[in-house]
């Protein structure tokens, strides 16, 4: 029934050059005639033309053809689909809605999709830009970065690639400039900006001289640190920064749309010494690289292993064991988010679904109220697949004002997502800000539109065009079974509801029930009523270990002398955030670890406060100390996992071991409980804390137990800390359940939505059997009335009706089910770990969803159990 | 359903290619053409322009379906063949006609 449609568009497109070939062709053959009649070449092409009389009119009456029946035809079943719709506003009303949140939900999510998953990043040819990964040789095929040597073998070796580029990203001090601030730096190659095809709104890129040891103090600033730390000033080119106490002279200004690597506000020339070029062991670069025209990432990533594999032979001490993998860039920067998105993109596809169900319901039901005037219209000789359009270009009518209506739905839906996603956390995901209703969303929403109207209107169309007329005829004045294909079709639809139904509302729960399982965990630690933030001391005044050591110890003292606070420590990095700092470890007495040993742990330097302060049971030995400090034996504490992981069932305390790359050994004086360093991942991580007097870092966290409300305390923190030294920038000053909230927020979200999802399946689900239940009462009232005569009770009515609902339950459960046990599975596979099947949810939301369905079955059961006997036999 | 008017010369063109269509089978436009006058015995001054967006409009209405072929002489040429809806439509229009040109007569003769 489309084909008339697609021809007819097809010959539009092709417009006239079909017409002039044949023109063509007719003026040949009329020559050849009229030579064969005895005419001279010339003479003979001429007649034909005047035979053909006016070619120019020719072509215009054919271009009038060509488009006025289409649009004559189109527009006049749109008029009547109008007229159809104003007929029955109550319907129209029912469809509109319940097609507006199907086709909003997907343009809601969609809009997400387009900006985070597909464009999350404004580079004109971000499908060439990828990710180079080095694979660190152990079970968890970890990608890791790569050390400065080996990303320059990379780039003089490899052809897959136009051009390859490093960065590496870095917290600086800014100060003269009013209160100190902490910018994210991020120091590039030369090759950056180039390989990303971006420029500078204003000023230059970096020069191959800027990345030349003593050329190097020059910057790119972001458009929004100029805006909003400078004030926008024009003359900004060639002003000075002062980072980490050293100048750099403003060079250019990135435009607004720059954001790479996510919230960068200052670049800086990536200029490394003699000895980091030659450096193998350090992986701090993050690399990317320009495929060459027509090299396809499976073919780059094959030459790239093929590359590493050759250095693996050449520097096996650094690189043995080790593979190469490529990303893409557009998945890199979505990594974590778009799985999300992903997920719920298939959710609102299963609700454009069920609501598709639905109002293909209501079109069979009202297909079959049409029914008289439908066979009019054949009657008076309108062809099948006349008819067939004509009710599909309702369906399309009612798909298209639902889409507009179900605009509104994804607007409200984009708000929600924007508004709920905290600004901490909003940085760290490309283009969010992107996320709006545009020409792709549009585009989108047209193309589920049409999709919605084929899918809810072709059941009925194909039905109604059934060229049955004598039937319908006889079928008007009561039968006994009425039409059966018809109700088949309906009890088909309503199982398909369900089944829709149970899986979205398995999805959604077992999401929730993740989310919950996650919040719920118990980290390790007391998380409530903490407040941390985060000090880096530059290297130009705190160069000395004791200098490091004795400015937090300094801090701590007058921190926990504030009133309010209950105990204060400090730590390299906080738990449960995601954060890793993680080494191979070597212990006294043990041969060295080969590769693929993983003999991992993450080290932690710590005050002694810190498992006080944190509240993490010591379950052997001791805490550290005060006494820990420079100048006495060195002291680890270790965690249980430690302990069990690589002295079973021995005793570890007073064992040595000590960080690979570094001389000093420390002896294990406690083991402490567990605690862990990140909230998605229930695996507890070996760990060694190291007292920081004894192994100082220039950038630690402090972490304050307040007695109530932890948010009182920052002022007089930060001030402790300024009188200390007046020019260090405190950042970060969160309290650590605000974090843990930001960094939930993307589940919460996604569990949220799928909530919703649900809820409208819920509805939809239970309108559906609904309906039919309704439909089927009404069309079996005279059977009913016959049953009743024959001495059926109300009862055995009343369980019939409920019965009937009650099957279409069933084989909707027994299909849905096994299709949600299935999804669930795959899900938990894509959603790492949050989602796990368990039994009571599905029985739970079976349950749920059974009680509902019934429910909307006994309504019209009951008012067939009320029916009067004489009236149902007299009902036609 | 409303169509756009159709003067009396176009109508009876539309019968003449579906009678033609019906008798000879699938032809290509020139051949209409050339098998109109031959039959008319060139009394009928047909103008081979018309002819074509006529061939268009019986294509819409779906009496005719084209498809490009290869002519005698390995030439690309348009092909149409009669369906079965036109067919139909040939029947009930001759029909017609036939009743016209009774009723006509009979008003001339009367007359």
């Amino acid at each position: 029934m489309l084909r008339p449609y697609l021809d007819r568009l097809w010959s539009l497109l092709r417009g006239e050059r079909g017409l002039d070939e044949e023109l063509r062709f007719h003026v040949e053959k009329q020559t050849e005639a009229n030579v064969a009649k005895g005419m001279a070449p010339e003479e003979a092409r001429r007649q034909a033309l005047v035979a053909l009389g006016g070619i120019d009119k020719t072509r215009e009456e054919y271009r009038d053809a060509l488009g006025f029946r289409l649009l004559s035809d189109f527009a006049q079943d749109v008029r009547y689909a109008l007229r159809q719709m104003r007929r029955s506003p109550g319907f129209t009303m029912v469809a509109v809605l319940t097609l507006a949140l199907g086709i909003g939900a997907n343009s809601g999510i969609f809009s997400a999709v387009n900006a985070v998953v597909l464009h999350p990043l404004p580079f004109p040819h971000l499908n060439e830009i990828v990710t180079v990964w080095e694979l660190a040789p152990n079970a968890l095929d970890e990608q890791d970065r790569t050390s400065f040597a080996n990303f320059l073998d990379w780039k003089q070796q490899a052809r897959a690639f136009r051009d390859m580029a490093a960065y590496r990203g870095a917290w600086r001090n800014l100060t003269g400039q009013g209160e100190p601030l902490v910018l994210r730096a991020c120091w590039v190659t030369p090759e950056f900006l180039p390989l990303l095809e971006s420029k500078p709104l204003l000023g230059r890129e970096f020069s191959a001289e800027e990345s030349q040891r003593g050329n190097e103090r020059v910057a790119i600033i972001s458009y929004g640190f100029w805006r909003e730390n400078l004030g926008a000033p024009q003359e900004v080119i060639g002003r000075s920064l002062t980072l980490n106490e050293r100048n750099y002279a403003i060079i250019g200004v990135m435009p607004a749309e720059f954001d790479f690597p996510l919230g960068t506000q200052v670049w800086l020339p990536l200029a490394p010494t003699p000895e980091q070029i030659e450096q193998r062991g350090e992986r701090e670069l993050v690399v990317l690289g320009r495929l060459a025209p027509g090299v396809s990432l499976a073919a780059a990533g094959a030459e790239m292993s093929a590359l590493h594999a050759r250095l693996a032979r050449q520097y096996p001490f650094y690189n043995a064991g080790r593979d190469v993998r490529l990303m893409p860039l557009r998945e890199y920067v979505s990594y974590g988010k778009r799985r999300f998105i992903l997920v719920l993109m298939a959710a609102a596809v299963f609700v454009l679904l069920l609501a598709c169900a639905n109002v293909a319901n209501l079109q069979v039901a009202r297909a079959a109220a049409r029914q008289k005037e439908i066979a009019v219209r054949t009657a008076l000789g309108a062809g099948r697949l006349r008819v067939i359009r004509q009710l599909l270009t309702e369906s399309l009518v009612l798909s298209l004002i639902g889409a507009l209506v179900g605009l509104l739905f994804a607007s409200w839906m984009i708000n929600y997502m924007k508004n709920s996603v905290p600004p901490d956390i909003a940085r760290h995901v490309a283009a969010l800000k992107q996320v709006r209703i545009n020409g792709p969303v549009l585009l989108f929403t047209l193309f589920v539109a049409a999709l919605a109207a084929m899918v809810s209107g072709l059941a009925a169309a194909l039905h109604a065009a059934s060229p049955n007329l004598s039937q319908t005829l006889r079928e008007s004045s009561g039968t006994l079974t009425p039409g059966s294909g018809r109700s088949r079709l309906r009890s088909l639809l309503v199982v398909s509801e369900v089944a829709l139904a149970i899986v979205l509302l398995i999805g959604a729960g077992l999401m929730a029930k993740g989310f919950r399982r996650l919040a719920d965990t118990y980290l390790g630690f007391d998380s409530s009523n903490l407040l941390t933030m985060r000090v880096a001391l530059p290297e130009s005044r705190y160069r000395e270990a004791y200098q490091l050591a004795a400015f937090f110890e300094r801090v701590l003292l007058r921190a926990q002398a504030l009133s309010g606070v209950r105990s204060a420590a400090a730590v390299s990095d906080l738990p449960a955030l995601g954060s890793s700092t993680s080494s191979t470890i070597i212990i006294d007495g043990r041969p060295a670890p080969r590769p693929g040993d993983h003999w991992q742990a993450e080290f932690r330097y710590v005050s002694e406060g810190y498992f006080r302060t944190l509240r993490i049971p010591l379950l052997r030995g001791r805490s550290l100390e005060a006494g820990d400090r420079s100048g006495a034996r060195r002291a680890a504490v270790i965690s249980e996992s430690m302990a069990r992981r690589f002295w079973p069932g021995q005793n570890p305390l007073e064992q040595r071991l000590r960080r690979s790359g570094s001389a000093d050994w420390f002896t294990v004086v406690g083991v402490a409980a567990d605690v862990q360093h990140d909230w998605l991942q229930v695996e507890r991580r070996p760990t060694v804390y190291l007292p920081y007097l004894q192994a100082p870092e220039a950038r630690m966290f402090l972490v304050l137990r307040a007695a109530d409300n932890p948010v009182r305390l920052a002022p007089g923190v930060r001030a402790a800390i300024h009188s200390i030294d007046p020019d260090l920038p405190v950042s970060q000053v969160l309290t650590f359940e605000q974090q843990l909230d930001d960094q939930r927020s993307g589940i919460h979200l996604v569990a949220t939505q799928m909530m919703l999802f649900a809820a409208i399946a819920l509805v939809l689900a239970t309108a559906g059997v609904y309906a039919v239940m309704a439909y089927s009462v009404t069309q079996r009232t005279h059977e009913i009335g016959v049953r009743m005569a024959l001495g059926a009770s109300r009862r055995d009515v009343l369980m019939m009706i409920i019965g009937q609902g009650g099957r279409l339950l069933l084989a909707g459960l027994a299909v849905g089910l096994p299709t949600a046990l299935a999804l669930a599975v795959l899900a938990s596979s894509f959603v790492f770990g949050v989602v796990q099947a368990d039994a009571a949810t599905f029985i739970a939301f079976a349950a749920l969803l059974s009680a509902v369905a019934l429910l909307a079955a006994y309504v019209p059961a009951r008012r067939a159990a009320r029916l009067d006997p004489m009236t149902a036999l007299r009902y036609e | 359903m409303k169509q756009p008017k159709s003067d009396v010369l176009q109508g009876t063109l539309d019968l003449l290619v579906l009678k033609t269509l019906n008798t000879m089978g699938p032809m290509h436009g020139w051949g209409i053409a050339q098998r109109i006058q031959q039959v008319s015995e060139d009394m009928l001054r047909l103008n081979q322009g018309t002819l074509y967006p006529a061939l268009l409009r019986l294509q819409q209405r779906g009496w005719i379906t084209a498809k490009w072929g290869v002519s005698d002489n390995n030439r690309k040429a348009k092909y149409y063949s009669i369906t079965k809806a036109g067919r139909k439509q040939l029947d009930q229009e001759a029909e017609g006609w036939q009743r016209m040109v009774a009723v006509i007569n009979r008003v001339l003769e009367g007359a």
